[in-house]
């Protein structure tokens, strides 16, 4: 990769100690993501996804254990002090969360929650200029008559328009690093396409990179550079969204996808979920973590994989001890599809 | 606004109906006010005097009817165990002497219960947490004739054991007019303290309660992503909503508190409207018990109505159509 990354992230684990023991919610996963790209992040429930982008947000609480390091634009998140990574959030790296209709504070008009992340980051600019910022962020989300509307309380806002609040206060102070986590999840699915095409559009408007998170894999086809899969805490598979969806590598990749609706359509396989459930973050199976559910387990596999570089330029990354061996996927020629 | 405060008026007014009813009745069938007359010896034509002027020799329904069409119209009458002064004079000047009590110590408490339940639930789990906690708990499992009588001993006794004086009077109230400045604080300290102890510690497990649902809820996660300073966040955006379950709470306690404490008032001999109760009770004086019930529930209903409107204040979400 030419492009010097603007997050690098090493070997991150993150722990929490609970009553019940250890657990394990991400386990040495490492990625980069280069400026103005959009990543995707997909994965099973409880496999990590938003812990990660929290340890990133440096939101976790305070008894979570993290090792390893997150470099942000030269620096090192993990090291800065509070204050200073304070001047980060929500300026240089801000964030979206799953549920709009409880991610703003129903007592502060839309107006007042905008205003305040934008001279918090800019303590200079007047109320008024604020606002104007406020009206227009609102404008590029796709809110009607933002004028009027910049006044409105949250609960006076459907879902699909709080999540474009939530995108406007996000891109407010142009962000390098916009970290959206299942921003539609919590949408009717006829206002997810909309809100993901704000988010496209807000990412465009301001050049940021995204980290999309997700656990449907359908979502992250028309949007994401690359797909990074995670399983168990693990990384399981990364590589270009294409590479994902027709030369996949990886058993756990290819299961997430005959699991889904839209993702299975790519291929030619039936629509199958993964049978069994997650494991548990605290008492993790032993060998790989996907061997109890893996179609393809054999006894190599109470041995843990690690994540290996696959082809010559080693984008392509399979944590799989058959990544080489398995059948090609069986798929819908992609020019048919998009005819 | 104006229709919705009128619509709730209105419906406390059936309330209030049967509410005093079953006072009245439950007074009036828990003695026999004219077994204590015959004891007094007075000649017939008194005890018919009073007979008549308490409407004694009707049943309860009518009596209370007719105490009913009096009240309504600003007439509480006489009190036959204060030497028949006006029941509503007596109540307004009791009222007085416990708002003394009620207002700073309502005051303190509502600072205090704040203080302490934002800062156990912003620490969770730290020292000073596990410290309110035990307190809110001691407060909450002590009896109030214990926790006044301890302070009685503590310094009325053992202090002036110790060091020959006595800081607060633990009996009676006096005022500036009746005996200065100093002597007014000495006198209000030990009740105040007691009133205080006892809400406190229950207030501020609501508090607390309710800052912790606050602050770990997904807006809170919001402003903390923006970058906002941890006092923006937990003053703002925490102790805000966090203070909108309390207003209930605070209503009802102000409300009680100006309704007199009957046992703090006993323990500290002082003349307020929960020791006039009392008295209302023992002498089964009818008129007297029923004046100061009525001034308490209309102290409710007054504040819970303030309440709901102070709710619309600080909850956008909530209309009142
Ligand atoms: N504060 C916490 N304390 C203890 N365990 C936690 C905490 N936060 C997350 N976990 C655990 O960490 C694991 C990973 O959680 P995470 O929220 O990252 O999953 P996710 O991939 O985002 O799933 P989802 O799709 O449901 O959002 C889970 O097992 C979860 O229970
Ligand atoms: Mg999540």
């Amino acid at each position: 990769m030419a492009t010097t990354p603007l997050l690098s992230v090493r070997d991150l684990s993150v722990g929490f100690k609970t009553d019940d023991g250890l657990v394990k919610a991400v386990t040495g996963i490492s990625f980069d993501v280069v400026p103005g790209e959009t990543l995707a992040v997909v994965g099973e429930s409880g496999s990590g996804k938003s812990v990660s982008a929290m340890a990133v947000m440096r939101l976790l609480p305070s008894y979570a254990q993290i090792t390893g390091s997150i470099e942000f634009d030269g620096r090192d998140l993990l090291a800065l002090s509070v204050a200073q990574m304070r001047k980060l959030q929500g300026n240089e790296i801000a964030m979206v969360f799953q549920d709009p209709m409880t991610a703003l504070n129903p007592v502060f008009t839309i107006a007042n929650q905008l205003v305040e992340g934008i001279r918090i980051h800019n303590p200079t600019v007047s109320k008024k200029a604020a606002r104007d910022r406020a009206v227009d962020l609102l404008a590029l989300v796709g809110i009607p008559e933002p004028r009027q509307r910049v006044d409105n309380y949250p609960h006076e806002f459907s879902g699909g328009m709080r999540q474009r609040a939530m995108i406007a206060m996000a891109i407010a102070n142009e962000p390098k690093l916009l970290i959206a986590d299942e921003p539609t999840t919590a949408l009717d699915v006829t206002i997810q396409a909309q809100v993901l095409e704000v988010m496209k559009k807000a990412q465009e408007a301001t050049g940021a990179a995204m980290m999309l998170i997700t656990h449907d894999l359908g979502l992250v086809a028309g949007v994401a550079d690359r797909v990074q899969v995670m399983y168990g805490g693990r990384l399981f598979e990364t590589a270009d969204t294409d590479t994902i969806f027709y030369r996949s590598r990886n058993p756990y990749t290819r299961g997430l996808m005959t699991s889904i609706p839209t993702a299975a359509a790519r291929t030619d396989a039936r629509l199958q979920p993964i049978p069994g459930a997650p494991p548990s973050a605290i008492r993790q199976p032993k060998g790989c973590v996907f061997r109890p559910r893996c179609p393809n387990a054999e006894d190599e596999c109470f041995e843990e994989p690690d994540l290996l570089p696959l082809g010559e330029t080693g984008e392509h990354q399979s944590r799989c001890h058959f990544a080489e061996a398995l059948p090609e996927l069986e798929i819908n020629d992609p020019t048919e599809r998009s005819a | 606004m104006f229709a919705y405060v009128a619509r709730r008026v209105l419906t406390t007014i059936p309330l209030l109906l049967i509410g005093t009813f079953l006072v009245f009745s439950l007074t009036a069938i828990s003695g026999d006010p004219l077994a204590r007359l015959a004891q007094l010896d007075v000649d017939q034509a008194a005890y018919d005097r009073i007979i008549e002027l308490y409407n004694l020799d009707q049943p309860i329904p009518q009596r209370y009817a007719s105490w009913l069409v009096s009240a309504a119209q600003g007439d509480m009458g006489p009190s036959p165990s204060q030497g028949g002064q006006q029941t509503f004079d007596l109540v307004w000047e009791r009222a007085k002497n416990t708002a003394r009590l009620a207002v700073p110590a309502f005051i303190i408490i509502a600072f205090t219960a704040v203080t302490l339940g934002v800062y156990s639930a912003v620490k969770q789990y730290s020292k000073l947490d596990y410290f309110v906690t035990g307190f809110s708990f001691l407060g909450i499992s002590l009896p109030t004739f214990v926790f006044g009588l301890l302070l009685q001993v503590f310094f009325g006794i053992w202090f002036f054991d110790w060091f020959g004086f006595r800081p607060f009077f633990v009996q009676g109230m006096r005022t500036v007019s009746s005996h200065g400045f100093v002597p007014m604080i000495q006198s209000h300290v030990l009740p105040i303290i007691t009133l205080w102890l006892v809400i406190t510690a229950s207030e501020s497990r609501f508090q607390r309660a309710a800052m912790l649902e606050v602050i770990n809820s997904d807006y809170i996660r919001t402003a903390r992503a923006k970058g906002l300073p941890r006092r923006t966040v937990i003053l703002k955006h925490g102790l805000r909503n966090a203070l909108i379950p309390l207003v209930t709470i605070w209503a009802i306690d102000f409300a009680l508190l100006l309704g007199g404490a009957v046992v703090t008032e006993t323990i500290f001999a002082w003349p307020g409207l929960g020791r006039l109760l009392l008295a209302g009770i023992f002498q089964q004086d009818l008129n007297l018990t029923m004046g100061v019930v009525v001034f308490i529930a209309a102290l409710v209903v007054i504040f819970n109505l303030i309440a709901d409107l102070l709710y619309g204040v600080l909850d956008p979400r909530i209309r009142y159509e």
